[in-house]
């Protein structure tokens, strides 16, 4: 009985014959049939935005101290490389913001961190490889972006709450929801201390080393703070730009 | 499971090669990222530390047009062979569609190979999945090194040894020189597109 052909297997074949040729040579026949690739042909983009890529690629595989570290810091490094740029100043506040939660938690980090860590590099990438991107187009993907921060950040403290009924006290202070207003004119103060906020952060880190929930709280807060604080810088250079154009 | 989209008529094919630390997983993907003759929307991600060995993962997807339909994307990943690397190798399993094991064809390498195997079946274990039921091909790298005057396993002795119960298609193979790697990637993306029809049947 002849065998039915299956049209997909067909197209397939033909597919990957175009895409990488015929057959190579038969066992027992070898021959050098591709040159060694060098290893810069291996290397991602580029550009600036390399080893960030790499490492957040790296974090969506395996949580681990080295490149949640590594991270944090070729996330500073580009902050400080872009400093005069208010929207990935904020891009790069989340990015660090996240890491640091996902540092702390690691696998049990709220599940949406790592995608959203995903995203807010993709936000980066946008910004930075889109030279002539419309100012309206930037102000609506750090936006959309910041949104999706403060779920991520509602979500993990309403977690947070339901672990810690002890600390009840604590916890029911809900601090209100950043808007990127807000956030544009809290920002201000981050943008003058940049390196205060990263002390702080690591003392406390030291100080509530006991208890990790305690720890995650505290982070928590430190990150609503960056957050506003970031904010506030840039919503006050969006009031002197409104002014300037009246 | 594959990422397939009906709506927007698109499906995303994972791929894992897997095998022990310095099998040539990686040369594997580096020779099909070479060969590959279609655009390329996206590079090869190869994070490599430690003495060149890939302690984390490469990643290498890329298009394959549109199939029945379908715009199709291949998702090659590698796996780090290093034992310690346990938990990332899981993790890179996660929703895989279709395995290549990439065994070592040296003497020294045998236990390692063994090992290998038994830790993909293991791994796929947690995530509830049976090796026997997911596209699988086997290589047996390296062969080139007879050559070298190394001692390298027959290949009855490890189809013995690897595929005696699973008998699943295996090609000797040189990945550095580029014998059978693409015939590999072929006869996995076949078998594992396969799979995928039937299931969106």
């Amino acid at each position: 009985m002849k065998k039915e052909e299956n049209p997909i297997s067909t197209q397939l074949e033909m597919k990957l014959k175009e895409l990488f040729g015929e057959d190579e040579t038969e066992a027992g026949e070898l021959e050098e049939t591709a040159e060694p690739l060098d290893e810069s042909d291996f290397i991602v983009e580029g550009n600036i935005l390399t080893q960030l890529k790499s490492l957040v690629y790296s974090i969506d595989w395996e949580i681990k101290d080295a490149y949640l570290t590594d991270l944090i810091s070729e996330a500073e490094r580009l902050q400080q490389e872009f400093i005069d740029d208010k929207y990935l100043q904020i891009l790069f506040k989340m990015m660090i913001s996240i890491t640091n939660h996902i540092l702390k938690r690691k696998a049990e980090a709220h599940p949406n961190s790592i995608p959203l860590l995903k995203e807010v590099y993709e936000g980066i990438e946008k910004l930075v490889l889109s030279e002539d991107l419309p100012e309206r187009e930037k102000k609506t993907e750090v936006s959309g972006l910041l949104s999706k921060f403060n779920q991520l950040k509602e979500a993990v403290k309403a977690k947070a709450e339901i672990k810690i009924e002890k600390d009840s006290q604590v916890l029911k202070e809900k601090g209100p929801e950043i808007t990127l207003g807000e956030a544009i004119q809290e920002g201000q103060e981050a943008q003058k201390k940049p390196q205060d906020r990263g002390v702080s952060f690591m003392e406390s880190e030291q100080r509530f080393s006991r208890d990790p929930y305690e720890v995650f709280l505290y982070a928590l807060e430190e990150l609503k703070e960056v957050i506003r604080a970031e904010m506030s810088a840039i919503r006050a250079e969006l009031r002197v730009w409104r002014e300037s154009l009246k | 499971m594959a990422f397939i989209n009906v709506k927007q008529k698109l499906i995303q094919v994972k791929i894992v090669y897997y095998g022990p630390g310095r099998g040539g997983k990686t040369t594997n993907l580096e020779y099909i990222y070479g060969r590959y003759k279609g655009n390329h929307t996206s590079q090869m991600i190869s994070i490599k530390t430690e003495g060149d060995r890939t302690l984390f993962f490469d990643f290498l997807p890329f298009s394959m047009g549109k199939i029945g339909g379908y715009d199709t994307v291949i998702q090659l990943y590698t796996v780090p062979g290093q034992v310690k690397y346990e938990a990332t190798r899981r993790l890179v399993l996660r929703g895989v569609d279709g395995i290549v094991f990439v065994a070592d064809s040296l003497r020294e390498r045998e236990q390692e190979n063994i090992e290998s195997l038994k830790g993909l079946i293991e791994n796929l274990g947690y995530y509830q999945r049976d090796i026997k039921d997911i596209p699988l091909v086997f290589q047996y790298n390296k062969r080139d090194l007879e050559n070298y005057g190394l001692q390298l396993i027959p290949i009855n002795e490890l189809q013995e040894q690897l595929n005696k119960d699973l008998k699943a298609p295996a090609f000797e193979a040189s990945a550095l020189k580029g014998l059978n790697v693409i015939r590999t990637l072929r006869h996995i993306v076949l078998a594992t597109m396969t799979v995928l029809q039937k299931e969106l049947e």
